[in-house]
């Protein structure tokens, strides 16, 4: 890949969102961040990255939502989804996967565990 | 004292009160009794049906009562309750219990009935399902409380987590890192973890505790959920231990709850990377011909022989691992979902040398699989 990779991060908590962003940064990626699915759809639409990592759990649009309108559309079904949260009922975890997410995160993770996963989801 | 006097003397002085219907349900006799339990003189009453009386929300059911008095054997008494409109407007909650009467040619004539009131059993009842009600609703607050406190922790922890990682990967990245940084980095990383499993610890025992805990069976892959959890939960590990997962046999399904069965697995398969430090543990699936058995092995600390019948007792810890941090309440939790998923577990272990826990699920009957599939 020429470019650095993008990564739209969607995610309402700003301390997480900050670290989470700044270790990204670390590693090369280029990153966007968006605080709701809301914000987090035009975004995607906007700049079309090349990975998302949302969190479930958003006040407008949450995760499932965003999962099926990602799915939905002919461009952004290309983008892999991986979805980050603290809900850790396996039921959450298959009805993500379902719902069409690529990869799946339990909070608190490693930063390690999280980029294994980006690094099998994105184009070589 | 003739017989037609002794009659009159009980249908007068007895609390109960005594009818006979005709067979369209009107009152051909009521006891003067009515009058202490509804209000009416018997004349005020004779000639009328029961259902004029009823309750709107008992008419249906009494109807059905008076057909199943008809379908009843001669001489069987059906009870009933309903409640019946007292003279002064308000309602009476009664037992009845009735049976049909018959002329010489068996055919039917009319029914008997007697008929006390259970308003004080009533209302008892009626306050023993409030009170169960009530204690249901604050055992779900509760539950509901320690889930959504334990969800809304782990965003924090996954804050302070993903900060620390920042901190550590800032540093080696500027060449700064030395070994009192790097011990204390991982320290707080530890640490976020240990609270994170105490938390999941803490949500599961209070759903079984307050009786929230739903098994939802479902035919399921052993062998998949061990993968998952390893994928989740056991890969990219500082130490470049992993998880040894092997099989033998068929492969085939039991019949499970998906979500316990990972708590079951998670919980052992943390116990024996947290306890041993030189091998990886190990999973071994055999699938044997009429049950599947797992094992699940490090090469720890092993656990001394006076604490093993002890081992699944909520809060219990073993008496060699009081530097390693933890609730006692892992083993207990897995214990009780083996049982509910009709599983058995049993574990042996030697002191220095490491421990095994060895759990067996039976296959699912013919008819159970059918059923599901």
């Amino acid at each position: 890949m020429l470019m650095n990779p993008t990564i739209l991060l969607i995610e309402d908590k700003p301390n997480l969102v900050d670290a989470l962003q700044s270790l990204l940064e670390l590693y090369d990626y280029t990153v966007i961040v968006a605080p709701n699915g809301e914000e987090g759809m035009r975004m995607a639409r906007q700049y079309l990255p090349d990975l998302v990592i949302s969190d479930i759990y958003m006040p407008v649009l949450n995760g499932y939502e965003l999962l099926e309108l990602f799915k939905q559309d002919a461009v952004l079904n290309r983008i892999p989804v991986i979805m980050l949260t603290a809900k850790t009922e396996i039921e959450e975890i298959d009805l993500a996967l379902q719902k069409g997410a690529d990869g799946y995160v339990t909070k608190p993770f490693l930063f390690r565990n999280l980029h294994a996963v980006i690094k099998r989801l994105l184009p070589v | 004292m003739k017989k037609k006097e002794i009659y009159r003397f009980l249908s007068e002085n007895m609390l109960d009160v005594i009818s006979l219907h005709h067979i369209t349900g009107r009152i051909i006799y009521i006891s003067p009794s009515v009058k202490h339990l509804l209000g009416y003189k018997p004349d005020d009453l004779n000639g009328n049906i029961w259902l004029r009386y009823t309750h709107r929300e008992d008419k249906v059911q009494i109807i059905n009562f008076f057909k199943k008095i008809k379908r009843a054997r001669h001489n069987q008494r059906i009870k009933f309750e309903c409640r019946l409109l007292h003279r002064n407007g308000s309602y009476i909650w009664l037992e009845c219990v009735g049976k049909k009467l018959l002329d010489r040619k068996k055919q039917i004539t009319g029914y008997e009935f007697v008929s006390r009131d259970i308003s004080d059993r009533k209302k008892a009842e009626q306050q023993i399902i409030q009170s169960l009600e009530k204690e249901k609703s604050l055992h779900e607050m509760k539950s509901n409380f320690i889930s959504m406190a334990s969800h809304e922790f782990k965003t924090p922890l996954a804050a302070i987590s993903t900060a620390a990682d920042l901190l550590e990967t800032k540093l080696q990245m500027d060449e700064l890192m030395t070994p009192f940084y790097q011990r204390n980095i991982s320290r707080i990383s530890a640490e976020i973890f240990i609270l994170n499993t105490m938390l999941d610890e803490i949500l599961t025992i209070s759903r079984i505790v307050s009786n929230n805990m739903e098994v939802k069976k479902q035919p399921v892959r052993v062998e998949q959920v061990i993968n998952d959890i390893k994928y989740q939960y056991f890969s990219e590990r500082k130490d470049d231990r992993v998880l040894d997962v092997t099989v033998s046999g068929s492969p085939r399904e039991i019949y499970a709850d998906k979500n316990q069965l990972s708590k079951i697995f998670t919980n052992l398969v943390g116990n024996a990377f947290k306890f041993s430090s030189k091998k990886n543990p190990s999973v071994k699936l055999s699938y044997q011909k009429r049950r599947l058995v797992v094992r699940v092995k490090d090469d720890g600390v092993g656990i001394p022989a006076q604490d093993i019948p002890h081992l699944f007792t909520s809060f219990f810890r073993g008496s060699n691992v009081d530097s390693i941090e933890g609730t006692g309440l892992g083993l207990s939790i897995v214990k009780t979902f083996v049982e509910s998923n009709n599983g058995t577990i049993t574990v042996k272990s030697e002191e220095h040398k490491g421990t095994t826990f060895i759990l067996a699920f039976s296959y699912p009957s013919v008819n159970t699989s059918s059923v599901n599939t």
